[in-house]
């Protein structure tokens, strides 16, 4: 819904008096305030304020500081959070009040170049101008420790109950799923009642893991909602007395987190991933995009992979990705394609990504590598066919540290031009920031599990 | 007379502190007599921090000099210190492992990490200016003041200042120098500053860049 009328008979039909704005820093922090209902119908238009603080502070809460930009207000002035009503979701176990998505804008209302929601916006109207429809859906991952929020931050997030017991379980265990099903239910049933459209919930192989997967949409929707289900998790947890993190690696003797991204391109109702006068199926659409998702891959890193733990779970034979290939259904490659099961189910899956990455930025950096590869027409590197795991030297390795993924994207002249130059600069120099603080506020570099410094900043944050 | 040592090396993903300590060892070169001792030395001396993991080794070799992140298993001399208060007047005494063995090692090192700073803190403000002059985000004129006595210095082309630095005359040298980082001085309260946010994140990323020897 867009029009204000609309809005308003929406708001009467829910009996709303109150709305929560949800939007999400270059992080993927998710921030918003409680509006009264008549403040929303105000927002709407004019926006709520919100100091720029969002995107100038690191998770420590020190200010970044070593550059500017110039959409950047002088004295840390206002930015505005402006709603977008057609995102209006009722969250009936809290009578009255309703969750929107918004946008992070200027105060005359421009969007912040940093703002990752409307990056993607303009990713997808780019690709629509090609003459593309994307359809995408991002794979959750959780881990859910048994100790209320307040004991675990009172340990430092150590020694911690992984809920489903202290050691790891067979993927999709179904007895572990039922061990995990008083919280899944919940959280289905909040999903349910947002129609945010869940397809499946399974219990995962780290300690505590599961995994829910929610329906393929646009791209705008498909990271918006994968943002209101964390926030789901995050809240389930705290109601029912429950911990849970997006960290992709919160302990080194297991699984990490990831947020593997499939997605398809459709044009005017039908599969372009897919042509049926090729032996494989494989289209020429198809080569193209893959071609910009590899060209892409080192610089893609950076984004997929946000933080210093991040880094930890690219780790050879534990399901995570650690080379720059491809393959037809290989789950050892960053980029795994699924052609050969007919039009209907063609598709990329796009394994890099951590648990921790911002959904948007997830969304838009597979995006901007496809788009690159369709307008430069650009081809893939040879199919790597075999296991991508303890592989020779000679194999590309993608980045394995926050700085040289910081690099390898600050080099990568695609990814700048398509996710614009002034995001691209915040992102490499606030990835930099991080890497000092990382080093001069306690980190380890030399620590071969995850260090006090990372839980502290990242457990109940990303 | 110079050799492959007049270059420093670092690695693309050297800690900060090795980087500092990189960038400490280039200015020693432009000491001669410190240049000398550097091309002489040889082994591996490391230098840990007491309050927190940070810790780097220099390694002194006839093919060059390298300086890299951790302590190496082999180095000759490992120094603790509180990296945040070294060199300050009061800082605890730096706890010396290996100088009994090596003791022209542990001795021209520690020289080679204390150039001499400048005394005067104009002329450390004038030379940071020169070094960074022509960066990106440069403030077009600075104010500095000395609170220890109120002596002040101005320079840039501007009638204005964009930026006012107001701090003691050991932390301006330091801030100019490269031994104080900017930011951290002025969130620590040692160094106060007018100017706009933008001006002085700007400038502290100029001082940080210099600092690492970038």
């Amino acid at each position: 819904m867009s029009a204000a009328g609309d809005v308003e008979a929406w708001l009467d039909s829910h009996s709303i008096h109150t709305v929560r704005t949800l939007g999400v820093s270059h992080d993927g922090i998710a921030v918003g305030k409680h509006l009264a209902r008549r403040k929303f119908g105000k927002a709407i238009e004019t926006g709520a304020a919100m100091s720029d603080f969002v995107y100038g502070f690191d998770l420590g809460g020190t200010p970044m500081v070593g550059w500017w930009a110039d959409w950047r207000t002088s004295h840390l002035g206002d930015m505005l959070q402006m709603p977008d009503p057609s995102t209006l979701m009722p969250t009936p176990w809290q009578p009255g009040v309703a969750l929107c998505l918004a946008d992070h804008t200027d105060v005359s209302g421009r969007p912040l170049p940093v703002c990752t929601r409307s990056i993607v916006r303009r990713l997808t109207e780019h690709l629509a101008g090609l003459g593309f429809e994307a359809r995408m859906s991002i794979e959750v991952e959780a881990m859910i420790f048994t100790e209320p929020m307040d004991v675990a931050r009172a340990r430092g997030f150590r020694g911690l109950s992984p809920l489903g017991g202290p050691r790891p379980a067979l993927f999709y265990s179904a007895i572990r799923g039922h061990e995990y099903d008083t919280f899944m239910s919940e959280l289905r049933r909040r999903l349910d009642a947002m129609e945010i459209p869940w397809e499946a919930t399974n219990a995962e192989a780290a300690l505590g893991q599961v995994e829910i997967n929610v329906e393929a949409s646009d791209p705008v929707t498909t990271a918006d909602r994968t943002v209101v289900v964390r926030q789901m998790f995050r809240e389930v947890a705290l109601d029912l007395g429950h911990t849970v993190t997006f960290m992709a690696k919160p302990v080194a003797e297991t699984f990490g987190g990831g947020a593997h991204i499939h997605h398809s391109l459709w044009t005017d109702g039908a599969p372009a991933f897919y042509d049926a006068s090729h032996p494989d199926g494989r289209s020429e659409v198809w080569r193209h995009w893959l071609g910009g998702l590899m060209a892409t891959l080192p610089g893609s890193v950076s984004l997929l992979a946000p933080f210093v733990t991040s880094f930890r779970r690219f780790v050879d034979f534990i399901a995570s990705p650690t080379t720059a290939t491809w393959c037809e259904d290989n789950k050892s490659t960053a980029v795994r394609t699924i052609t050969a099961r007919g039009p209907a189910l063609a598709r990329i899956e796009h394994r890099v990504a951590a648990s921790d990455a911002n959904p948007y930025l997830t969304v838009a950096t597979v995006l901007a590598g496809g788009i690159a590869g369709l307008e430069e027409q650009l081809e893939p590197p040879p199919e790597f066919r075999y296991i991508a795991w303890g592989v020779p030297d000679h194999v590309p390795r993608l980045p394995t540290t926050i700085l040289s993924a910081a690099d390898a994207l600050a080099g990568d002249e695609r990814l700048t031009r398509l996710l614009g130059p002034e995001f691209v600069e915040h992102w490499v120099r606030s990835r930099k920031w991080e890497w000092l603080m990382f080093h001069t506020t306690g980190g380890d570099p030399a620590a071969a599990d995850v260090t006090d410094w990372e839980l502290i900043r990242y457990f109940e944050q990303v | 007379m110079s050799d492959g040592r007049d270059s420093i090396a670092v690695d693309r993903e050297a800690p900060p502190v090795a980087r500092v300590l990189a960038a400490t060892l280039r200015r020693a070169l432009q000491h001669p007599n410190l240049a000398s001792t550097l091309r002489k030395l040889e082994g591996r001396f490391a230098i840990r921090s007491s309050t927190d993991p940070q810790a780097a080794t220099i390694r002194f070799a006839k093919e060059g000099v390298e300086v890299v992140g951790g302590v190496d298993a082999d180095a000759d001399v490992v120094v603790t210190a509180d990296l945040a208060t070294m060199g300050e007047p009061g800082a605890p005494k730096p706890k010396v492992a290996g100088a009994a063995r090596h003791p022209l090692l542990a001795l021209q090192s520690s020289k080679l990490l204390e150039p001499p700073p400048p005394t005067d803190w104009k002329e450390a403000a004038r030379d940071f200016m020169r070094r960074a002059d022509g960066r990106n985000g440069m403030p077009t004129a600075v104010r500095v003041v000395n609170v220890d006595d109120g002596s002040d210095l101005f320079i840039g082309d501007a009638v204005e200042p964009e930026l006012e630095f107001y701090a003691s005359g050991s932390v301006l040298i330091g801030l100019f120098t490269g031994s104080v980082h900017p930011g951290e001085a002025w969130f620590a309260g040692k160094l106060k500053i007018l100017g706009s946010i933008a001006a002085m994140s700007r400038f502290a990323g100029i001082a940080q860049d210099l600092m690492f020897g970038q």
